[in-house]
Order: structure tokens, then C-alpha cells, then sequence
């Protein structure tokens, strides 16, 4: 790997015969020399595909995932290269939402426990406690089709959530056909299910802020002030459409002879039949997790409504932004349109892009980042220079170093808790194990990794945040 | 156990099946798959789903067959604790037996199964599989 500066490195395409473009990770030397040679050659995997363009990108939060590393981009010209469902992968459209509001820490403290805990109540985590009620055909079909402005046409949100909203919260999908039966089955009784594993709702208070006039823009004013982050996806749907057209990009790699360096990374022609259909119901699954984290808010809003006996309005709990972390988009770089594969990464786009919300038209677009359970999150801004170096791209969050498997032979589920609990915390979770395997130890320090791509000026640093109490699926 | 997890990737669970026929390895297979998901050991038999199933490969057909187990999962909202399987060819007709799905006993959700070196093959007399299960 060669050093370029002090936060990228390139793996040159002469690495391996197959490689096509060269590939470049972002990261200190800390945090370069912290992520597994597997991340890496899964990296290059990329870089031998049809179509693709140079370079295939790693984050600084990069770790072995399955197919495309999680915390990498891989984008492919729209005419010669693919699509790639395992690509993407199964969470499609995981992201997060998040709250702003005028309450300070001060306002909530006696509260937590008790906001917490009704979010607890409210917000369904998933198989076994599964929503209050399931969609019917046409209400899905809705939502598949038009997103979050689904949920704002049922009175779960307002015009202004969308206005704040990646892609105003719909990726217009008219076309719900290519979501399968099974899928659609899936989904009729997840919106407004969080999930489990990585996925939460944090109440957090601002730590820092590294940008008073950008943060400003953003509604952040001041230290203490209390936000609000959640985490999640398209759930069941997404996975399930996923599951299918794995399958489908596996026969279309062999009918159209594409030499896979991993199976999945099942692909097809970005312009074949097999390419579109999967990308129009990706699109569904896209549309369906922006109306699911919408739906959660909307909650998380009836949840401090009820506690604090205030109007959400009045406590000025307005969406900051709402971002994807795993998607494949048809976008313009270098007059080029590409698909860009963002497999746990961001859009980071800087100031005066089309894409970026008419209200941060001249500042750039919020990148929302989470830090693991029990330390910082942080707000960054997109900037020119991702536009031209990283296809708008920046990292996601902190980036595991420690499988599943091995944080639960490390660790105890009700020591991380009580761990957190003496630093203040109020946490609860579906099951103990899930504090053990989201233990802060099994993931990278995200101060280095946003420092690293505040340092490449691919995102910098608005605000930090610290958690106050946080729910797991 | 004829069935053990493997240490390596980061963000998601893999493991390794065995047994003397194919119906052992997927049998195995699907009660690996449940203990990613909660203790196998505290679900009843109460209840039966049948499962039929035919694919191209006996490879597809694992992958088929673990994936509708999630989906069975998710959309019956029920949690297994055996799986009974026959294999003719490349056809499949398994029985799951468990119970209601609750809260309290879901330790992890599973995605979906990853193509990422999914592999059956067959030494001699054993055969095998490696899944890698995204979640």
C-alpha cells in the first residue's frame, strides 16, 4: 500500500492481475494499521469488476464485512458497469434519523429513565413484537412507492421533515411489481419497527461544536442543548429483496459472463433488465426505510410529548437531516453518471450541490455519524473536495474491530450496562447479549476515524455529541 | 454439535455444518441458524410449519432453504427448535417444530444469508456446508 498524504493510501491496480482501478483508503496510520488484511482484499474484489471507476474507496470505519467491505464505495459507470444487489447488501437504506431540539440536558435529566422507557414501550423492536398493525396492500404499495411523504400524508410528520430529508425522503419508485411477495410480506408489518443488533434511538446532548455558523444552520446552538439519533432500515423488506435478487444477479453474472471474485458480489449490467429491476426495487426498499425512520420519530416526538407535557412543536424538535448509509444511487461525478455503491458510508455532499436540501444549499449536507454505544456521535458537513475525490462520500460511524462472536465470549451484557450506567447512561435493550456485543470496546475510536476524514476534507466536523440514554432493538 | 460457529468476519456470524448425508448438513444448518437467533434449548416443539422446496443445485437449495427459514421466522413470528429434513435430489420437504416468537428470548435478528463464501461440498463420506448469516 502506498502512503499518498497523511490520510490516504492507495492499493495501485498492479496489486492483482484482475484489478482494474486502483483502490484508496481513508485513515490515519492508526487506524489504517487497526483494520484486517481481509477488509482490504474484499476492497480489491471491487476493483475487478466490469464498469468500475477509479478508485474504489475505503473509510476509516472499514471492516470485514460480506461482498463490498462495510465502510467502502464502489462506483460504476451507467452505461458499461453494474449493479450489484450483494453489493448494497441486505440492510438497504440503513441510516439514521435525527431530532434537534431547544431542551437542555438540565431540562431532561429527571427524565430520562422515564423517556427511555416509554420508547421502550412504543417503538416495536421487531420479530416478536411486531407492530400494532400491519399495512393492507394498497397502504404498502404506498409507501414502497412514495416514502416518507407516505407518512407525512397519514399525519405522522410534516412538509418540513421531508424538506430535511435525503432525496426528500423519495426515491420515486412508480414501479412496485419488482418487490416480491415474500418481500412485501415482510414489510406489511414492520413500519415503524426498529430492529435489532446495531440498530437504536440515543437521546444525546452536544458535547462540542467545531463550526458555530454551520451548526447554527443545522439548529445546533449550544453545548448541553438535547438531540435526539436513531438507527435503522428498510428491516424485513429490505433484506428480503435483497435475499431475491441475489439470486437473480447470481444468474445474471453467469449469463453474462462476469467473473466474480466473491459471490457476493452477484451482479448484473447496469442497463439489463436483471440491473433495472433490482434497482427499482431497491428504490421501494429506500423509500420504505426513509418512511420507517420517520415513522420512529414521530414517536420518539409522542414519547417527549408525554413526559415533558409539551407540544413537540414547542420544544422545537425539528428533523436535522435524515441520511442512508447503505444505498446505490444514480448520481453525476465528472460529468460521468455513475452508480455509487455506498455500503456503510455517507453521502457527504458539499455546498451548492443538486441533492443537498434547499436550506443547506450554501453550507452542504449534514453527515450524520454514530459513534458505538456509550461514546460520541457526530454531525460533519459534505464538502467540494468529497465531490472530487470520494463521489461525494464519507465514512458512517465508529467501524467494528471485534466480530460478534468474540464480544460475547469477551464480554458480560450486564457489565457493559452497569458500565455505562456509572457514566450516566440509562439504557435498556431486548436482550443483555446485545450489550455485550455492541460493547464500546469491539468498535474503532470514532474520534480518530472522524478526525481522519475531517483531516482528508472529505466531511468536517460540525458538532459532537455524547449519549444520555439509549434504547436497543 | 454437528454444527460450530467460526471466528472471523467482523460484522456477522459464520458457521460450518457436517454430517454423513446432506439431510444431517442441513439439519445442522437450520440449527445453527436458530441459535444465532436465540437459545434453541428454550423453544418448544408445540408447533409445526411445513416447508416444500426445489432449486437448480443442492447448493441453491441450502441457500433456498435458510433463507425461507427467515422468512417463516419473520412472517409466522415464530421461533424453532428442530428441523426435520428429506432430500430427494435436489427437492426438499422439511418440517420446523417451536413456538410463538417472544421479546424475551429473541438475542439477535438475522438479515438474510450471505453469498460470501456460502459453499456445500462433500469429502468422501463427509459432507459439509459454510454459511455466513448477515445480522
Amino acid at each position: 500500500m502506498e502512503k499518498i498524504d497523511s490520510y490516504r493510501w492507495r492499493i495501485p491496480k498492479s496489486e492483482r492481475k484482475e484489478m482494474r482501478v486502483d483502490a484508496v483508503a481513508y485513515g490515519s496510520e492508526k487506524i489504517i494499521n487497526s483494520i484486517g488484511q481481509e477488509a482490504f482484499k474484499q476492497l480489491t474484489n471491487v476493483a475487478c469488476l466490469p464498469g468500475v471507476v477509479n478508485p474504489v474507496i475505503a473509510m476509516p470505519d472499514m471492516h470485514w464485512g460480506y461482498g463490498l467491505p462495510v465502510g467502502a464505495i464502489g462506483a460504476f459507470d451507467a452505461e458499461k458497469g453494474v449493479i450489484s444487489a450483494g453489493m448494497t447488501g441486505f440492510d438497504i437504506n440503513c441510516g439514521i434519523h435525527m431530532l434537534r431540539s431547544d431542551l437542555h440536558i438540565e431540562d431532561i435529566e429527571r427524565y430520562k429513565e422515564r423517556l427511555i422507557d416509554l420508547m421502550f414501550q412504543t417503538i416495536p423492536a421487531g420479530v416478536g413484537v411486531g407492530n400494532k398493525a400491519k399495512l393492507s396492500d394498497s397502504q404498502l404499495d404506498g409507501v414502497l412507492r412514495d416514502g416518507a411523504v407516505w407518512v407525512v400524508e397519514n399525519g405522522c410528520g410534516t412538509k418540513d421533515d421531508l424538506l430535511h430529508m435525503e432525496e426528500e425522503g423519495n426515491m420515486f419508485s412508480e414501479d412496485t411489481s419488482f418487490v416480491s411477495q415474500k418481500a412485501k410480506a415482510r414489510g406489511k408489518g414492520q413500519l415503524g419497527t426498529l430492529g435489532a443488533g446495531n440498530h437504536f434511538v440515543e437521546i444525546q446532548r452536544v458535547d462540542k461544536i467545531y463550526d458555530v455558523h454551520v451548526a447554527k444552520r443545522f439548529g445546533i446552538t449550544d453545548v448541553n442543548q438535547v438531540v435526539v439519533m436513531l438507527h435503522t432500515g428498510s428491516r424485513g423488506l429490505g433484506h428480503q429483496i435483497c435475499t431475491d435478487y441475489l439470486k437473480v444477479h447470481s444468474s445474471a453474472s453467469k449469463k453474462y459472463n462476469i467473473w466474480l471474485p466473491d459471490q457476493q458480489l452477484a451482479c448484473a449490467p447496469a442497463n439489463s433488465g436483471e440491473g433495472q429491476a433490482y434497482f427499482s426495487a431497491m428504490k421501494c426498499a429506500v423509500n420504505f426505510a426513509f418512511a420507517n425512520r420517520l415513522m420512529i420519530a414521530h414517536w420518539v416526538r409522542k414519547c417527549f410529548e408525554k413526559v415533558m407535557h409539551r407540544d413537540w412543536h414547542s420544544m422545537g424538535m425539528d428533523t436535522i437531516y435524515n441520511v442512508a448509509h447503505n444505498i446505490c444511487k444514480l448520481e453525476v461525478h465528472g460529468n460521468r453518471e455513475l452508480y455509487v455503491h455506498r455500503k456503510g458510508a455517507t453521502r457527504a455532499f458539499g455546498p451548492g450541490a443538486d441533492g443537498v436540501p434547499g436550506a443547506y444549499r450554501d453550507v452542504g449536507q449534514p453527515v450524520l455519524i454514530a459513534g458505538s454505544m456509550g461514546t460520541a456521535s457526530y454531525i460533519l458537513v459534505g464538502t467540494e473536495r468529497a465531490m472530487i475525490d470520494t463521489y461525494g462520500s464519507t465514512c458512517h460511524g465508529a467501524g467494528r474491530t471485534m466480530s460478534r462472536t468474540a464480544a460475547i465470549k469477551r464480554f458480560r451484557g450486564d457489565r457493559v450496562k452497569e458500565a455505562l450506567a456509572s457514566k450516566g447512561i440509562v439504557s435498556r435493550a431486548t436482550h443483555p447479549k446485545v450489550f455485550a456485543e455492541e460493547a464500546p470496546e469491539v468498535y474503532k475510536d470514532v474520534d480518530e476515524v472522524v478526525r481522519s476524514v475531517d483531516g482528508a476534507g472529505i466531511s468536517t466536523m460540525v458538532a459532537r455529541m455524547v449519549p444520555v440514554a439509549v434504547m436497543k432493538g | 454439535m454437528p454444527y460450530r460457529f467460526v471466528e472471523g468476519i467482523v460484522s456477522d456470524i459464520a458457521f460450518e455444518a457436517t454430517g454423513s448425508d446432506w439431510k444431517e448438513v442441513f439439519e445442522s444448518s437450520a440449527q445453527a441458524l436458530f441459535s444465532v437467533m436465540y437459545e434453541r434449548s428454550s423453544i418448544s416443539s408445540e408447533q409445526r410449519v411445513e416447508i416444500s422446496l426445489e432449486s437448480p443445485t443442492i447448493s441453491e437449495l441450502l441457500y433456498d432453504f435458510l433463507s425461507e427459514i427467515v422468512f417463516v421466522i419473520e412472517t409466522k413470528n415464530m421461533f424453532f427448535s428442530e428441523a426435520e429434513v428429506e432430500i430427494s435430489g435436489t427437492r426438499l420437504a422439511a418440517r420446523l417444530w417451536g413456538e410463538p416468537a417472544s421479546a424475551e428470548k429473541l438475542e439477535c435478528i438475522v438479515k438474510g444469508i450471505s453469498l460470501h463464501n456460502f459453499a456445500v461440498f462433500r469429502h468422501g463420506k463427509e459432507y459439509k456446508a459454510t454459511v455466513t448469516v448477515d445480522i
